[in-house]
């Protein structure tokens, strides 16, 4: 019986084969292929060609080869094969895995595949972002100069005319801004790079903020602009500011938009409030032109347009963002629209109620420098001449600097070694020596005096890790072009009354 | 003809090994991907510039995330390397510089060579500008779907073998 089952089993499994040191077959048991005894081995196949190096080891050697793909004759398989020296000769033993590594096979096939897929969605993803950041960066480099040199140009001796124009500029420049912002945004959300920030807020505040700019642009239109607030919400909560500014800038942008005719209203209630945790609701009702009823499903989707862009413009982004920021923040939301009549968006979001409700002292907006008589050396490092420009202009019309212009970081260097600045303004990217390199340089120097000059980065680079990369390689702080040159003059002076003092 | 060299074809999975050895051994292609097993063995003979021929063994082994976890004796007793990186995916040589260092330490007379295939995939100047700016030093871009360069790039190791 073992003998039988030897022979069913094992038999038919292993191949022993005995050939010279030079290759030729003197034995062979021929239980899986038909070797022909003084021929060559090396005509079987190339394998064993390439293992000669192996013949003339120390007699008594043996060495293993597993998983092997052969075809000899008409027989294919994945074998395992032993060679043992001799003295004389080489003995091959050769045993069929073929059924065994066919299990393994199918495994690792489904395996590699989803790896290889995932890994290639990966850098699909990456290619993404970093075209729009390259893109971003690309379109807010020149926006930065349209919109800088407006606001410069607002303050020269303008006719009525002229300046409605330049508030157009301005105004168009500011609507390419929030569509910049649109695309990286939805981008960093579907990367799920997008995070909520909570921190304590002035919530009247907010809401005072966009009274102001909705009177203003319902007036406009002819159409009114009504807000009902509940008292009873705390006037500051714990939340992300930032990103509910953005949900109800896009709705009610979009209300205005789609209507002509009656009103845009604003209803905030305070839903429920257990401990310190708060239910409000958002409610924002317009008069317009409404959605079909079809069509309400996929106004969340993004680059979705219910209606004609050509009219209405967009990049069909906006509610795709509203949605994913209310997910975001754990909230729920609601549309109810009616064609010709008008739409209500509806969501609700949790805050937590800050323990500190005393009042904020209002920030002075500190325009002046506390020069005492003395005006700033400030040193400007930009490649683009626009920017150049347009930064001399806005520190010169200010009065309190006295500005030098430089294209690169070694040109940085060569200055700070001639001159003593009290400020850097830095772009990041520039030829030769880039506003990172130059940093890290300035940072390491052995001249306290240089160690210390505050640096603020100038950057058309607005991606999420931006500022902290900044902030940690020692620069004191990081504004986005195109920026604000109020809020330019603020944070310089910070750093400059500080050094003074 | 001088004796057989052994070549083997190194690198991740998915990179296209088996791909370019039967662009090379029988001018084919097939955009199925089919996992490796352990090892295929194949041989071609290589006319070199000086009209000698040199026989070239050319063993396939599976992927491997790294050079260090392949079976040593695959590897034993090779003339030369081929690592093939996959130009699409920056997985499959982001370590590349180390892997090589591993192969130069452990086999110093064997012929590298650096590999980055499925070119039809990428814009060339694109990836020539992303391993420049890894630092990754590689010998020749190929495709094994259009056959560019694969000739070439082999019977460049034969000839580097041959000297």
């Amino acid at each position: 019986m073992i003998d039988k089952l030897r022979q069913q089993y094992i038999k038919d499994k292993i191949q022993l084969i005995e050939i010279s040191k030079d290759g030729v077959i003197l034995d062979s048991d021929n239980n899986l292929f038909k070797l022909t005894k003084g021929k060559t081995i090396f005509d079987v196949h190339p394998f064993f060609e390439s293992i000669q190096y192996h013949f003339h080891e120390k007699s008594g050697s043996e060495f293993t080869i597993s998983c092997i793909n052969l075809e000899i004759g008409n027989v294919t398989g994945i074998f395992d094969l032993t060679i043992h020296v001799q003295k004389d000769s080489v003995i091959f033993s050769i045993v069929d895995f073929t059924a065994h590594y066919k299990i393994s096979n199918t495994l690792s096939q489904e395996k590699n595949e989803s790896l290889i897929q995932s890994q290639i969605l990966k850098e699909r993803e990456e290619f993404k972002n970093k075209f729009l950041a390259n893109t971003s960066h690309e379109l807010r480099t020149p926006l930065s100069s349209i919109m800088g040199f407006s606001t410069i140009l607002q303050r020269s001796n303008l006719n009525e005319t002229q300046l409605h124009y330049l508030d157009i500029i301005k105004q168009s420049g500011e609507h390419l801004r929030n569509l910049i912002d649109d695309i990286l945004d939805i981008s960093k959300i579907e990367m799920g790079r997008l995070k909520i920030q909570y921190n304590r807020f002035d919530f009247f505040k907010v809401l005072d903020l966009l009274e102001d700019t909705y009177t203003l642009k319902t007036k406009t239109k002819n159409i009114e602009f009504l807000t009902k607030i509940d008292k009873n919400i705390p006037k500051y909560l714990v939340g992300d500011k930032i990103r509910l500014t953005q949900i109800l800038t896009n709705l009610l942008d979009n209300a205005v938009k789609f209507t002509d005719n009656g009103s845009v209203n604003l209803i905030i209630r305070l839903l429920e409030r257990k401990s310190k945790f708060l239910k409000i609701e958002f409610e924002i009702q317009d008069t317009g032109i409404g959605i079909q009823e079809d069509k309400i499903e996929s106004i969340f989707e993004s680059f979705t347009q219910t209606h004609d862009a050509n009219i209405y413009g967009g990049t069909g982004l906006g509610l795709s963002i509203v949605k994913s920021l209310i997910n975001l923040m754990n909230g729920s939301f609601t549309v109810k629209s009616k064609e010709e009549e008008g739409t209500t968006f509806k969501f609700i979001l949790g805050f937590e109620f800050s323990g500190n409700q005393k009042e904020d002292t209002p920030l002075e907006l500190n325009l002046k420098a506390n020069t005492e008589g003395n005006k700033f050396n400030v040193l400007i490092a930009d490649d683009l001449e626009s920017n150049q420009l347009l930064l001399m202009k806005i520190l010169a019309d200010y009065g309190d600097y006295y500005v030098d212009i430089v294209s690169n970081g070694d040109q940085v260097i060569e200055r700070l070694h001639q001159n003593p600045y009290d400020l850097i303004l830095m772009d990041l990217k520039m030829p030769k020596m880039d506003g990172y390199e130059t940093t890290r340089f300035i940072r390491q120097s052995e001249i306290e005096e240089l160690r210390n000059i505050p640096i603020i980065a100038l950057t058309a680079n607005v991606s999420p890790l931006e500022k902290e990369v900044c902030l940690g390689i020692g620069m004191n702080d990081y504004i986005a072009k195109p920026f604000n040159e109020k809020e330019l003059i603020k944070k310089m002076n910070i750093l400059l009354n500080k050094k003074t003092n | 003809m001088s004796s057989p060299k052994k070549i083997v074809l190194l690198g991740h999975f998915g990179v296209g090994k088996t791909s370019l050895m039967k662009r090379f051994i029988d001018d084919t292609f097939s955009e199925d991907y089919k996992v490796t097993l352990g090892v295929q063995i194949q041989k071609k003979v290589v006319e070199l510039k000086s009209t000698k021929k040199i026989s070239l063994i050319i063993w396939d082994v599976e992927g491997n995330t790294s050079v260090k976890n392949t079976r040593l004796s695959y590897l034993l007793g090779s003339n030369g390397f081929i690592y093939v990186f996959d130009a699409t995916r920056i997985d499959t040589f982001i370590d590349i510089n180390e892997e090589i260092e591993f192969l130069n330490e452990n086999y110093p007379k064997a012929k590298i060579k650096v590999i980055g295939n499925k070119l039809d995939l990428v814009s060339k100047q694109s990836l020539i500008d992303i391993l420049a700016l890894k630092e990754i030093k590689f010998d020749c871009l190929t495709s094994a779907k259009t056959g560019e360069n694969v000739k070439e790039m082999f019977q460049d190791l034969a000839q580097d073998l041959q000297s």
